[in-house]
């Protein structure tokens, strides 16, 4: 299939034409291009009041002091402390909207035969919206509780500029190349991500986003409607 | 001219005698009648649609004989979805929101029905009913303190009844759940009365077993009384097999596809004894669970017991996934009376071919999907709406306490006329 961007406005190929080929896997960024909320942790730290707190984290881990998981574990930590529980994150996790055009995107590969699923950089335990679409894989942090529900801990998985990575073990596991990947992602910790998959699209692009990053990919899609992958998968698959 | 739907309310009658003061209803035996039965999940995807042809073939609470005619789907628009989740929220529900979606909701409930019909060549005019279980946006099953001194459960179910019998045309039931709930009970499962009618043989016990994110079954001795029936949640169907591939896939998958992964490790009987302890297992029904027992932490708990026992990730997968057996095949050494002679399966488990083969090795009876018995499952629950419509207009009690915990059986369902 050859994408000729003028036949489908409002996506744009910045390279110029695009070759797109029936992928062998679908993987998403969560937060910002599935659902509405740009980012998990941040939406934890504002709900409980750990912003400030846990920018001074994220500060040592950019320079290097702490590692992803002491990070992770610190954002818990202070969690904890203000007596977060379980029922508190599963009220958070049901607050989390679908992106527009993200329900029959969704309907539609569950039906459909390569797998799919969730390559991101926030917390697992928000992904609870997408339980009923039945995702294949679901890479993300993830928090723990102990038996009483109190939060004691969390499992780092996918930290913020690993996608690479963390793709191609995905891509280990199910025995096939990046190149074989559709990647759709919207912000800055996609960028990994988008250098070894096949197929890239950049969805509703984060303003925080790096200049350049846009000719990078092959596809983008600049209006919130997952309705336009939607048909570009479409047309791969069908 | 407007016209103005009236919406009837059960009359007090005793549960198994037939009012007398009902009209307009023919009588209903050894004629066909064509219901439609809706039903809308806690997912909140949409609507189901099942046009079921019913007669009613001879007297007691299980006469009838259905036939599925056709059944549709049809989505939420996704702002109407966004609203619902909204309205499901304790934080976000408002009640001006009920108010306006109960009418909206109401009218995509018409539709459907409607779509229904045409699907299965089926005039408006031909229809004698709609049964409509409405969208739920809430239900309490623990009691809550009110007046007198007395604890209540409730329920709440909305899509207006006037609303879809005025734009079909068709006379509607809906909200059922609610005379369960006021006769003590949980208002739920009310599937069993399906199961019931359907499935049960007069010669040999059947266990009609789901095997979804949680196992639930109905077990259904020859030829049943009411009070004969029970049904109640097994414990783990595929949850904790399904948590405990994420967590030691490390996300990379979500579930064990047709069950390889266990079918390369070896249940461990030490392993199993432990979690079969669980109190769930032993506490007798009706009883209930869900991801609040057998969710992340308890998969947790499972793979850090089988570490200590140094325990493959296989034979710890094997081992999860023997215990949705195991509890099924206890459940029923428990509290089905008679052992059953046969086993139907239906729900996402009946994909796991090691599930299925652990459940053959465990139970003591045969297994076979329950699509032998000419049922597809996923048409299952609105087919059961239509029918609770049509017992509803016969006056016949349509509930099974011994499922729902209800102090008697009742006639649930309330009638809009257009």
């Amino acid at each position: 299939m050859i994408l000729d961007p003028a036949a489908v406005d409002p996506v744009r190929t910045p390279t110029g034409s695009v070759k797109l080929v029936p992928p062998e896997l679908i993987a998403f960024d969560f937060d910002g291009t599935l659902v509405d909320q740009r980012g998990g942790w941040l939406l934890l730290q504002e709900l409980f009041g750990t912003r400030e707190r846990g920018k001074t984290l994220s500060e040592r881990h950019r320079g290097g002091e702490i590692t992803f998981q002491e990070w992770c574990d610190g954002n818990v930590a202070l969690w904890a402390e203000r007596g977060v529980e379980r029922a508190n994150v599963e009220a958070a996790a049901a607050a989390v909207k679908l992106t527009q055009g993200a329900t029959p995107l969704l309907e539609f590969l569950h039906d459909s035969r390569p797998p799919y699923g969730t390559i991101s950089g926030g917390i697992r335990d928000l992904q609870t919206v997408l339980d009923p679409f039945e995702p294949d894989f679901r890479l993300a942090n993830e928090l723990r509780f102990d038996d009483d529900g109190t939060l004691d801990g969390s499992t780092a998985r996918v930290g913020p500029d690993h996608k690479d990575e963390v793709l191609k073990t995905l891509c280990a596991d199910y025995g096939i190349e990046p190149s074989d990947v559709f990647y759709v992602g919207d912000s800055h910790t996609d960028v990994e991500a988008f250098e070894v998959a096949g197929t890239t699209v950049l969805f509703d692009p984060d303003a925080r986003l790096d200049e350049g990053v846009e000719e990078e990919v092959d596809i983008v899609v600049d209006d919130r409607d997952l309705g336009r992958v939607t048909a570009l998968l479409r047309g791969l698959l069908d | 001219m407007t016209r103005e739907p009236t919406t009837s309310t059960r009359e007090e009658t005793s549960p198994e005698e037939p009012s007398k003061h009902r009209a307009g209803v023919r009588d209903a035996t050894d004629r066909d009648r064509y219901v439609v039965g809706l039903m809308a999940g806690t997912s909140l995807d949409g609507i189901d649609a099942a046009c079921c042809r019913i007669r009613r073939e001879e007297g007691g609470p299980f006469g009838y004989d259905i036939s599925i005619e056709s059944f549709v789907t049809v989505t939420y628009p996704e702002s109407i979805r966004d609203r619902l989740i909204d309205l499901c929220e304790a934080d976000t529900g408002r009640i001006d929101e009920v108010c306006r979606l109960n009418r909206s909701i109401g009218a995509l409930f018409a539709n459907a029905a409607e779509r229904s019909l045409d699907r299965a060549g089926i005039q408006p005019d031909d229809a004698e009913a709609i049964g409509s279980h409405g969208q739920t946006i809430r239900h309490i099953p623990s009691k809550s303190l009110g007046p007198m001194d007395r604890r209540f459960r409730s329920t709440l179910q909305i899509g207006d009844g006037a609303t879809i019998a005025f734009e079909t045309g068709i006379r509607t039931v809906s909200d059922f759940r609610t005379a369960d709930v006021a006769a003590s009970g949980h208002g739920a499962p009310l599937a069993p009365f399906l199961d019931a009618t359907l499935f049960a043989d007069d010669e040999e016990a059947r266990v009609l077993q789901n095997i979804g994110g949680i196992g639930n079954c109905t077990v259904l001795p020859p030829a049943p009384d009411r009070d004969d029936i029970v049904a109640f949640d097994t414990g783990p169907g595929n949850m904790v097999v399904d948590a405990i591939v994420e967590i030691l896939s490390d996300g990379h998958r979500t579930y064990d596809e047709d069950g390889r992964q266990a079918a390369t490790g070896t249940p461990d009987d030490g392993l199993l004894s432990e979690f079969l302890a669980h109190d769930y297992f032993e506490e007798a029904p009706p009883k209930t669970s869900g991801r609040e027992q057998f969710g992340h932490e308890y998969a947790r708990q499972f793979i850090e017991a089988g570490r200590e026992r140094r325990l493959s990730n296989d034979d710890i997968v094997a081992s999860s996934t023997m215990l949705t057996a195991r509890s099924i095949a206890d459940a029923y050494e428990r509290f089905a009376d008679p052992y059953p002679s046969e086993t139907y399966v239906s729900g996402g488990g009946v994909y796991n071919d090691t599930l299925l083969s652990y459940l053959r090795e465990e139970l003591e009876c045969p297994i076979a999907p329950l699509d032998d018995l000419g049922m597809d499952p996923d048409s299952k629950e609105a087919a059961l709406f239509a029918l609770l419509a049509a017992t509803r207009l016969d006056d016949v009690p349509n509930t099974i306490p011994s499922a729902t915990g209800a102090s008697e059986p009742v006639v649930m369902g309330d009638v809009s006329d257009p």
